[in-house]
Parts: structure tokens; sequence; C-alpha cells
């Protein structure tokens, strides 16, 4: 079963410009997805529908087969974790820690359970030891795993990463990469990026275009 | 404020004769017809009537402006609540300034309505009409900018002019920042009427969320600052403003207001 | 809590007006040369940032849990947290004054009544919220106590003048207004100091350098002294008028007496000042000119503190 389906979705801003023109797209769990274009191609237009963001003006979105509703926005939403571009947007916590837990939080999960998520999550992205650091001071490789952490808290099935190496240096783009394919390898969750490098460097991965 | 910073400067780059007219002028025509309704006798029957003319006038130069009428209409909505609260407390109150009330009701719990209350409740609604109502007038016909370099040519103390240019500047910067924002949270479930999370947690990441925005945009004003700086601004400087011709349109439209006061005033005795 | 146009007569919201371009003058002085360099552009950022962070709705629920005010949602103002931040009044008075501004264009509060929105929430919420918090502290009260407090009176105190000015207006009887605002304002308020003191401590966290931290040593006691004998001053004045069974009565009486001293004293001043029905108009005009009188009285003693201090 497909774990995101969209059908001819169309989106329309403010009925004049035409962001997505009849999209069909389909990712089956584990599949590592690099989806490209140019900027304002319309690439974050459509990851703001995988998690019921936007509506489209026509078509569809299937989660797990099921199409978007108020009843289901918030398990849409568990599923599908989407890491915008810019992760001062996500992060906005004095401390890291709080931040990661900021998900769990909204999940109503048992105090332990989020001590041991958020711990969990920052062994993935190889930030323990940042636990109580502002997020202000630190760089923005170290933002971007944080985002990431912050995602993988809620336990996805599908982690959708908006140009993840968007100002990042080579070096830590590399490590990024390298983290977001070990997430795909050992976690078995689908990852979408929206970024060509790394679709590239990810290698042997489906490309939509 | 639940119209968008969008929504309003969308209206504003419209292309209808008046959003052509020089801004000082919509500004000195809002100014004299905001002056003039406010300044208007607090009880005086006949205010309903000169105030009910100027609605007429403002209300066909907005149809003249083009504006869409699910854009007024959201734009009046939001303006009315406390102004229309204050007014219709009136007709139940005894304003200190009238001598004499006519009860014309009386209400279980003593409460009694005077048509003296209801002319001062329905005199004060129609000034605060008539305001809000050219302020909507101006603000959907003159982008933000522009009202800002032609307050400056009215007089504008040069650092406010600067400060509100600043100001103007970064609004959709910070606006759009705090979209983005709302949709991370969004994204991780976040939202403010959620009951499975204890108050005052929830009540800690706005809080948050207010101190991020604030950071945010004292350090871009810190990086703003420096790169003016960088390109020799000093004390002294001055917000660059352009030369603009007052038109023949322009000096008719305004005219044509000031003709429209007086008349409302003069003839209607 | 922003006072449309048309519910204050014009003289009225001319006075208020004056004294906020008073405040305002000496607030742009104060970005220009009490942080050494002239730091206008970075405010005018900064108001931008305010603004929309005025937008964030937070909800009634998180105060009261009463299941009625699910869909009520309040937002924060922000004057007595700049003012603690900057580490002075003035930062409130310039930040809140432009984002009124903008706000008037959406139709949030007039543009006669701007100058009394001015006074209440940037002047007497600034000025009160700040030297609050300052006074406390320097009675070594915990810190989040004292923004708290701070934070609180800065909407509670605007709400009592509100309510002033709506009774000089004539718009609306004291007694009510000021338990109406008052209460809506003191709920609010509670939310204010509570989101204050987070703000606070977050900001800290991330820029410790713009925060004025040991703000309370440094303001002279006798500044914050002269802000709480002003605070008293004016709630002398208020009280006999809010606990009085009939204000209107008081004031009357008030403003006779009031009215003879001036009349004796500025008289040649206002000779020429013949607006038709200024008889009823006068008595209201006359405690509008005492207002004015302390506020300009607090202004000039603030200046003079001012210079003695540097």
């Amino acid at each position: 079963m497909n774990i995101i389906e969209t059908r001819e979705l169309t989106h329309i801003y403010r009925g004049k410009i035409t962001a997505l023109d009849g999209i069909n797209f389909s990712a089956k769990p584990g599949e590592r997805i690099a989806i490209i274009g140019a900027n304002g191609a319309g690439k974050s237009t459509l990851f703001k529908h995988f998690n019921g963001i936007l509506k489209p003006t026509s078509g569809d979105v299937l989660i797990k087969g099921e199409s978007i509703n108020n009843k289901n926005i918030l398990d849409v939403r568990r599923t599908v974790g989407v890491v915008f571009q810019d992760p001062d947007d996500q992060i906005f916590a004095p401390t890291v820690k709080q931040d990661v837990a900021f998900g769990p939080m909204n999940l109503g999960l048992s105090p332990d359970e989020i001590e041991k998520r958020v711990r969990e999550s920052l062994e993935t992205v190889r930030l323990t030891g940042f636990e109580e650091r502002a997020p202000h001071h630190l760089s923005t490789g170290e933002k971007k795993k944080v985002a990431i952490a912050g995602i993988l808290a809620m336990r996805p099935e599908v982690l959708v990463l908006d140009e993840p190496t968007a100002g990042l240096d080579p070096g830590g783009a590399m490590r990024l990469i390298k983290l977001i394919n070990e997430m795909n390898r050992y976690l078995g969750i689908t990852i979408i990026t929206g970024d060509a490098k790394a679709g590239r460097c990810a290698c042997c991965c489906q490309i939509h275009s | 404020m639940h119209i968008t910073l969008t929504e309003l400067e969308r209206e504003t780059y419209g292309k209808s004769p008046l959003h052509r007219i020089d801004g000082r002028i919509k500004i000195l025509m809002a100014f004299a017809i905001i002056v003039y309704a406010v300044a208007l006798p607090r009880m005086d029957s006949l205010d309903l009537i000169k105030l009910g003319l100027i609605e007429v006038y403002v209300i066909i130069l907005m149809i003249f402006a083009r504006l869409g009428f699910s854009y007024l209409a959201m734009r009046f909505a939001i303006a009315f609540p406390f102004g229309l609260g204050i007014a219709a407390f009136q007709p139940f109150l005894k304003q200190p300034f009238i001598q004499n009330f006519t009860i014309l009701y009386t209400l279980p719990l003593g409460l009694e309505v005077s048509s003296e209350g209801a002319l001062f409740g329905a005199i004060i609604f129609a000034k605060f009409l008539v305001c809000i109502s050219a302020v909507i007038l101006l603000s959907s016909t003159i982008p933000m900018s522009e009202l800002v370099s032609s307050a400056r040519r009215l007089g504008l103390p040069k650092e406010l002019a600067l400060l509100f240019t600043m100001m103007v500047r970064y609004l959709f910067v910070f606006w759009n920042m705090l979209g983005r924002i709302r949709t991370a949270q969004k994204t991780r479930c976040f939202e403010i009427w959620n009951k499975n999370v204890p108050r005052k947690w929830t009540l800690e990441q706005i809080g948050y969320t207010i101190s991020s925005l604030f950071v945010r945009s004292y350090e871009q004003g810190e990086r703003t600052y420096q790169s003016m700086l960088c390109r020799g601004y000093n004390a002294d400087a001055h917000v660059y403003v352009g030369r603009k011709k007052i038109s023949a349109p322009d000096i008719f439209i305004f005219t044509l207001t000031i003709a429209i006061i007086a008349a409302a005033q003069v003839r209607v005795v | 809590m922003h006072i449309p146009d048309g519910y204050i007569p014009l003289e009225q919201a001319a006075i208020y007006w004056i004294i906020a371009i008073l405040f305002i003058a000496r607030s742009i002085k104060w970005a220009r040369k009490d942080l050494n360099e002239n730091m206008i552009p970075l405010f005018g950022v900064l108001a931008a940032g305010m603004f929309v962070l005025q937008t964030i709705n937070i909800a009634a629920n998180l105060l009261l849990p009463v299941p009625m005010l699910t869909g009520v949602s309040w937002h924060v103002v922000g004057a007595a947290l700049t003012a603690i931040i900057f580490a002075s009044p003035w930062a409130a008075v310039l930040l809140i004054t432009l984002v009124l501004a903008v706000q008037s264009l959406f139709g949030d509060g007039g543009i006669t009544a701007m100058g009394a929105n001015i006074m209440n929430m940037g002047i007497i919420g600034g000025f009160l919220g700040y030297y609050s918090y300052i006074g406390l502290s320097k009675l070594s009260i915990k810190r989040p106590v004292a923004i708290f407090a701070g934070a609180w009176l800065s909407m509670i105190l605007p709400a009592i003048a509100l309510a002033f000015e709506l009774w000089f207006a004539g718009t609306f009887p004291l007694k009510q207004g000021a338990l109406l605002m008052g209460t809506f304002q003191g709920v609010a308020g509670i939310g204010e100091g509570l989101i204050t003191v987070i703000v606070f401590g977050a900001i800290i966290k991330a820029r410790p350098d713009i925060v004025e931290e040991d703000a309370p040593k440094k303001v002279s006691t006798i500044k914050v002294a002269a802000a709480g004998i002003v605070a008293l001053f004016g709630l002398a004045i208020a009280a006999p008028f809010l606990t009085s069974g009939n204000p209107d009565g008081l004031g009357q009486t008030a403003s006779l007496v009031l009215k003879r001293e001036i009349n004796s004293a500025i008289t040649p001043l206002f000779s020429s000042y013949s607006i038709p029905g200024m008889g009823e108009m006068g008595k209201v005009a006359a405690i509008i000119i005492g207002f004015a009188v302390i506020i300009a009285v607090w202004f000039v003693a603030a200046k003079l503190l001012k210079k003695g201090s540097t």
C-alpha cells in the first residue's frame, strides 16, 4: 500500500498562481525519494499537502489510503513528519531538550515516554549532550539536526525534508546526507527530500520530477 | 487582527483612479473627514444627517476605488466589536451632560431606555462609522510604504519617518516568518486549545514563540543597522522621498471632499 | 482596549495627543542618545516584530478553564516587557507608538484617539509597569514576581485610565467602566504577566547581552520614589471618584474647585477659548487640564531628575 499518494493534486494560490498542476505521486514504506526542481517550482507547496497544512484546490491526498480530513489530521501529522527549510522557523524553545519534547508533548504522551523519545531522537542525530544548550548558539548544521530530532521524536513513518542541505558547507551536507540514509536504513521510514544534492548523494533513489 | 497583512497589501496595489491620487491628498482627505466627524457636537440630531451624507460619499469613493465587497465586509467586521459595544450601552446610560431624559421603555432590573441616550449612542456610532470608513478607504488605496513617504512630505519628522520606513519594510518579513513558525508548530501538532497538555506548558510554548520572534526581529534590526552603517548611514541621514507633483485630479478630489464636508455643515441646518 | 475615533471629543483628544507627542519626542531622543549610537533603524525593525507578535493569539482558556471561553483569545501588549528588557520606559513609549500607528490603519484604535491610546498603553503602561518592576526589585523581591507585577500593572492601570477618559468624554459611567475594563484587563494582565516572565527568561537565555539585567541596581532610588509619588498622587485623585457613590456629583464639585483655582491662575490663557457649549465642557476640561498639569509636572520632574543623575 502507498503510504502517501496524491491524485491529480492541483493547488492554486489566491485563485491566481498555479503552484501544482495535476500531480500524481506515490511513496511506499521504506522508499527514499528525491523531488527535484528549480526554486519556486512548487516543492514546498507539495510538501505542505503531505501533512494537511495546505488543502488541495482540486485533487486528493491520501495518507495510508485515507484522504486527509479534520478527524485524522493529528494522525496524519504524526505519520508524516515535515522538516522545513529554515530550522529557525521550527526551533523556538529556549533549550534543545524542550524543543525536541514539543511534538511528543502535543501528542499527550507520558513524561517517561517523552524523556525516552527525546533521548533516542538526539542519539539518532548524534546530539547527545546538547540537551540543555540554547538552540540560539548552535551552528546551522546543528540546528538542522535539532529540527530533524524534533520531528523524529514524534515517531513518523515518513520523513519529509525540505532542502535539508541548504546553507550547509560541503562537509556538513555530506554528514547530514549520511544521517538521512541511516535513518532510512535502520528506522525503516520513508524519506522524501526536496533537494537535488541530497537526492544524488543518497544514490540509487527513485527520482520523480 | 484577523485580516492578514497580505490581503491589505493586495488591495493597495489596485489600479483605480483613486489609487493613482497623490498620497498626501489621500491622507489630508481622510484626516479632514475624521476631524470633521469627531468635532461635530455630541448631542444634535442633525449630526446623523451630516454624518450620513459623508458616509455615502466615502462609500461612493470605495466603489470608485473598486475595493472588493468581501474584503470591505471583513474590514468593517473586525473594526466593529469594541466600538459597537460602547455605543450599544448608551440607551441604558444616563449621560452626565444631559439634563432631562425621556424614558421610552422600562425593562426589568430597573433598566431604562431613554431617547436621549439612544440618540447619543447613534451619534457616536455614526461618528465611529464615518471615521473607520475613512481609515479603511485610506489604508486600502495606498501602499504602506507610500503612506510613510507621503506623511514625510507632509512634515512628519525625519526620525519618525525613518522608524516607520523600517517598520513597514520588515512588517511583511516578520509576518511571513510568523507564518512559517506556525506551520512548523502545526506540523508537530501544536494547538492552543489542545486539552491533552498542561495549560502552563502551552502558555510557555506561546511565550517561547514570542521571544523567538522578538530575538529574531532584534537581530534582523542589528544586521540591517550594521549594513546601513556600511553604506554611510549616520544620525543626520535622510529618508529618500521621490518627488511627485500634485496633478489636476488630485486637486479636484481634494476640493470635492472639502466641498462635501462644507455642504454637510452649511446646508444641513 | 483601543479607543476608536468618535468616542472622545476632539478637544480632549487633542490634549491627550499633546501629552503623547511630548513623550514621543523624548523617546526618539532616547533612542538616539541613550544608547550612545543612533539605534533608530533597529527600533524600526523591532517595531515590525512587535506588531507581528501582537497577532499571536493566546487562548483565554489557558488562564480561566471555563468552557464558555472556548474560542476567546487575547494577545500580549508588551509595554512592560520592552521597558524591562531595554531598561527604559522610553523604549515602551517608542515601540507602542509605532505599533499603535500601524494598528490604527487596520481600524484598531482611532486616529484622533491615538494620543489617548499612546498615553494609556505606552506611557502609563510603560512607565508605571517599569518603575513598579524596578521598585519591587529594589525591595529584593524575586525577579519573576517583580516582572509579573510590573506587567500586570501595565495592563490594569491603562484600563483605569481608559475608564476615566471615557468618563470625561461622557461616553461611559466611571464606576461601571472601571469595573468592566478593569476586570477584563485585570484578567488579561495575569496572562500578560505570565507571558512577560516566560519571554524575559527565554530572551535572557538567547541573548543575555541585549537585556540590561542589573537595571534595578542602576536606577536611582529617587527616580523610583518620584514615580511612586506620581502614581500615588494619581491614585489619590482617582480613588474618591472610584469609591464615591456619586462620582458625577463629586466630579462636579471637584471640577468647580479646580476650575476656580485654574481660572484665577490662567484665565488670560483661556479667554479666547470659546467653543459653543463651553459651559458644559468647562468642567470636563478643567479636570483634564488638571490631569495634564500633573503629567506635565511629572515630565518636568523626570527630566530634572535625569539631568541630576548624569
